[in-house]
């Protein structure tokens, strides 16, 4: 075992990112230390099957206790960041959702494995349509990357050939699809909406994790020490050199304070709290970038709740009806030949076969019951995903006046979205519902009120990469531009989101940038 | 580090089988060793395999079944319309519990009482306004309805759910009532209990959080 004099990488977080740094780093040989500022959770011991009327709430949950975790239930509360433990501030009218696990492994535990690459419409958005900047890279650059990464999380999938979501390492997804998605997909054809499989990452077991998928092959290694409870605070920098040499951080149960030493950090602890790390060290602040452009992807996730006539009464037939797939971006597509008053585009994923909610029936007593028996198994459902644009105002600072449970300021948002996003999931919600209604099915509901921003748990763009290090905090590799040991491999190096769920983008990054790193050290160029 | 691992692996043994390991790396006896006269066999407080250690599993209920919840929260005229509203929106019959079986007034007196500030408004404005129309219109509080003269005073407030809350009090108050009279009615024990014993019931009729069993989180240690 290396002494803490030892390691050549010090890595924040061990979620998709961070995992995927020290999968890359150990394997060329390079002793890491990873920090991370939840607990190695037990899953055997920290959860257990329980009937809904034994909980405090009756499984509506603790009132008040998440108030921005909409994905929170009773079941499920204890695995969200306690908002009283680490708390954001922002203004009242306009709510931000910071969604948050600390736990090894991260999100990654929990994450819906949506799995897409971007494309050039994303990497090149600027030179398509004008608006904003281009990544410092190309498809071309990542697309090696993507094609180790979804073997590593067996993508299964159907491939397509379509510019805009290029095909991937995929397990084949052949499946016949029932009657309620054949028409479905026909109806959305004349419309020329294209629709495919949903692409999604199959994992090993119960996870498609860092947790099951990346952190046990690093530590087959002997290269990665991984010291769970440890909430880094500030990243020292060697007043001589200007070069990052090791963390700050606090023990989770003690709060005793500690210091970890290392040649070179890399910062996966996620987007917002990479920036916020980075914000409360002084680091990376010298183009003006850090913190701004905060971007994701609005959802909608009941844009249309429609029913299936034919299989109602419980005549749904085995065949007739189950199974979903995904949309891909199909607005403004040519360039110059705007189709849409938005700009981009927007993705959408649907399902069949489940039960509409009671609420959509204006009903109650015996008569609600009869009409939900009626629908079961009947429903068609969609979310509704779309681009949100990189606006330098919508941004984080540090809130100097609030501190977390371990005396370390806060974040303040200041994120809203704009009539591009109205527009585009307006649009969203009238194609969803053309599409069923030329399908043959009812529409119960449609809607275009997105959820407030950070509800899809997909924030981006906080340390965005560039090619010039007056516009960016991270270049090509994402390496800071001030200081040149340090990396950050997280979400916040995107520059445009695109409407595509970003895991596979993110551990795609992560690995290319490590492998930049490890040739650094291994040339001695750090 | 693998140290450590050690002494984890220790303690999660039972203390039976740590002693039987200790045994099997003993040195073999040398016969210089003097046998021992065998000494009479100890009194066994538990089996060899450890399951003597067993703690035991004490069979208990919840509060609910041994006692009654102390009302705080609503007003008396609140109260007796949120237990007719919820009888009208989840009513006892057939052999499925509703939401009076299911104490649910009771329960929503304490969920309310606890909730954000904003919430309790819904609530309470909700029920004053019942009492208020009903009194209009029928001269007597919203208690006192048979079920036709209710369902008709809020027939006209009952909508189907939008994103944005309805802009009229009542309405909002109806959409937040018949969510919650129903959720806290199909995730009682009375409810699950009944729908299990349904023919052709599988393992209960709610779903994983709606009479249903879920898989919980602890507090993360």
């Amino acid at each position: 075992m290396p002494t803490q004099q030892d390691y050549d990488v010090l890595i924040i977080g061990s979620g998709a990112s961070g995992g995927m740094a020290a999968y890359t780093l150990t394997k060329k040989g390079i002793k890491c230390l990873m920090l991370d500022a939840g607990p190695n959770v037990d899953f055997q011991r920290e959860r257990a099957l329980k009937p809904v009327y034994d909980l405090p709430y009756r499984g509506l949950g603790d009132p008040g206790r998440l108030p921005h975790v909409i994905q929170a239930n009773e079941f499920n509360a204890n695995q969200w960041v306690d908002e009283k433990q680490v708390p954001y501030t922002h203004d009242s009218k306009e709510p931000y959702n910071w969604v948050r696990v600390r736990m090894l492994g991260g999100k990654s535990n929990f994450w819906a494995r949506m799995s897409f690459r971007l494309s050039d419409f994303e990497f090149k958005a600027k030179d398509h349509d004008g608006f904003g900047e281009n990544w410092p890279i190309s498809y071309a650059d990542l697309k090696p990357y993507y094609d180790q990464v979804e073997p590593i999380f067996r993508v299964a999938g159907r491939k397509e050939g379509w510019a805009q979501l290029p095909d991937g390492i995929f397990l084949e997804d052949d499946s016949p699809d029932s009657e309620c998605v054949k028409r479905f997909n026909a109806s959305a054809t004349k419309l020329n909406v294209p629709v495919t499989k949903m692409r999604r990452a199959t994992g090993k077991g119960p996870l498609a994790s860092s947790l099951n998928l990346l952190l046990p092959d690093a530590l087959e290694t002997g290269n990665l020490t991984i010291v769970p409870d440890s909430v880094a605070r500030e990243i020292s920098v060697d007043k001589n050199t200007g070069l990052a040499n090791g963390v700050h951080f606090v023990e989770r149960h003690s709060k005793r304070e500690m210091f970890a030493k290392a040649r070179c950090v890399v910062l996966g602890a996620s987007c917002l709290e990479s920036t916020r790390l980075l914000l409360n060290s002084g680091l990376g602040g010298a183009s003006g970038a850090l913190g701004h452009y905060l971007h994701d992807q609005f959802y909608i996730t009941q844009g249309v709740m429609a029913s299936m006539p034919e299989a109602r009464d419980g005549k749904g037939k085995r065949g007739m009806i189950g199974g979903g797939g995904y949309i891909p971006r199909f607005t403004n597509l040519i360039k110059g030949k705007p189709d849409r008053d938005f700009l981009r585009g927007y993705a959408m994923d649907f399902s069949t076969g489940g039960t509409p909610d009671a609420k959509y029936f204006p009903q109650y007593g015996a008569e609600l019951e009869k009409t939900l028996a009626s629908y079961r198994g009947t429903a068609i459902s969609a979310t509704i995903m779309g681009e949100a644009l990189a606006r330098y105002e919508n941004h984080v600072t540090i809130n100097k006046n609030v501190s977390d449970a371990f005396g370390i300021p806060v974040l303040n948002f200041q994120v809203k979205y704009t009539d591009n996003e109205f527009k585009m999931a307006l649009d969203a919600k009238n194609t969803l519902e053309e599409i069923c209604h030329g399908a043959g099915f009812d529409v119960l509901h449609a809607s275009d009120k997105m959820y407030p921003p950070g509800y899809s748990i997909h924030e981006v763009g906080t340390c965005r990469m560039g090619d010039d290090p007056k516009k960016s905090v991270l270049n090509k590799w994402n390496q800071t531009w001030d200081v040149k040991n340090l990396f950050v491999v997280d979400g916040s190096s995107f520059v445009t989101s695109g409407p595509q769920n970003p895991t596979m983008t993110i551990l795609s990054l992560s690995m290319r940038a490590s492998e930049y790193l490890a040739e650094q050290l291994r040339t001695k160029a750090i | 580090m693998k140290r450590r691992r050690f002494f984890q692996s220790a303690i999660a043994l039972p203390v039976g089988s740590a002693l039987l390991a200790q045994e099997a790396v003993k040195p073999a006896s040398t016969a210089s060793v003097p046998v021992a006269t065998p000494h009479p066999a100890p009194p066994t407080y538990g089996s060899a395999n450890g399951s003597g250690m067993e703690y035991p599993k004490i069979e208990t209920e919840g509060p609910d079944q041994a006692s009654t919840p102390v009302l705080h929260f609503f007003s008396p005229a609140q109260y007796a319309a949120l237990k007719r509203l919820s009888d009208l929106l989840m009513p006892s019959g057939g052999e499925l519990a509703g939401a009076l079986d299911a104490r649910v007034p009771e329960f929503l007196d304490f969920y309310v009482g606890k909730s954000p500030v904003d919430r309790q408004d819904i609530y309470t404005a909700g029920l004053d306004l019942l009492n208020h129309q009903s009194t209009q219109k029928y001269r007597k509080p919203f208690a006192d309805l048979n079920d036709s003269e209710a369902a008709a005073l809020i027939a006209p407030a009952v909508r189907p759910w939008n994103y944005v809350a309805p802009a009229d009090p009542l309405a909002h108050f109806l959409e937040e009532a018949r969510r919650e009279v129903r959720a806290a009615t199909m995730n009682s024990r009375e409810y699950l209990h009944a729908a299990a014993s349904e023919p052709g019931a599988r393992g209960g009729r709610g779903g994983r959080r709606q009479g249903g069993v879920g898989l919980y989180w602890y507090p993360l240690d």
